[in-house]
């Protein structure tokens, strides 16, 4: 079970590895690898907490998920922000709908 | 009184709720990118927030982010004293359907975090 679960989240890593090589443009990059990234994570954590499967590895196993998850949304949120202030653009086929009225854009 | 005592109920439902959502946006994302072609139509929305205190808008940031698929670009001010998220989006047709998406998610966290009466 532990093995199979870590498994999984190294695959959730190649595959985000692919999509960071794919993806068109700085958007869509930190969208799929931000968060596939926090789910990688979770599930090797998990997987190595079912190997040796004790209350104290657990709770630690619980921690580390829940700081994984927040940091790396917050972490992928501020690389789109600085993404956007420094003007990278948008791939060709994305409806940049109220972006442009963004009044932080030239800052 | 009610609404503290099932607040713990109302957290573990969304959590699982959430955990569905991440599952099934992940496997949209893993399958597209594994596949030949990308079938992306990324847009940006602007979307309009119920969510009135910081924690509020912060916790909902983060959930659209940690989605795959969606993803937090900043948080403007929208009306008076309202503050709207712009979202860039991958997989949803139109507007109209990532903001239906987006509010849907928007409801049910401000439903599992409300204290007292609804607001």
């Amino acid at each position: 079970m532990g093995q199979v679960l870590a498994l999984l989240g190294a695959a959730i890593f190649v595959a985000a590895a692919i999509g960071l090589h794919r993806l068109p443009d700085p958007y869509t990059r930190t969208s799929a690898v931000a968060t596939a990234a926090g789910l990688g994570i979770t599930f090797i954590v998990a997987g190595a907490a079912f190997l040796d499967p004790h209350l104290s590895n657990t709770v630690k196993a619980i921690i580390a998920i829940v700081l994984q998850l927040a940091t790396s949304a917050v972490g992928g949120m501020v690389i789109a922000r600085s993404a956007v202030l420094s003007g990278h653009r948008f791939s060709s086929n994305t409806d940049p709908g109220e972006i442009t009225d963004q009044p932080e854009r030239n800052g | 009184m009610t609404r503290v005592l099932t607040l713990p109920i109302r957290l573990v439902l969304f959590t699982l709720w959430f955990a569905g959502q991440i599952v099934q946006s992940s496997w949209t994302v893993l399958v597209d990118i594994l596949t030949p072609g990308l079938t992306t139509t990324p847009r940006v929305v602007r979307m309009p927030l119920d969510s009135r205190t910081d924690l509020h808008v912060a916790l909902i940031g983060v959930l659209i982010t940690l989605t795959p698929g969606t993803l937090t670009l900043g948080v403007v001010a929208h009306d008076q004293d309202g503050q709207a998220l712009l979202v860039h989006s991958m997989y949803h047709q139109d507007t109209e359907s990532a903001l239906a998406d987006l509010r849907d998610m928007e409801r049910r966290m401000l439903l599992a975090l409300s204290l007292g009466d609804r607001p």
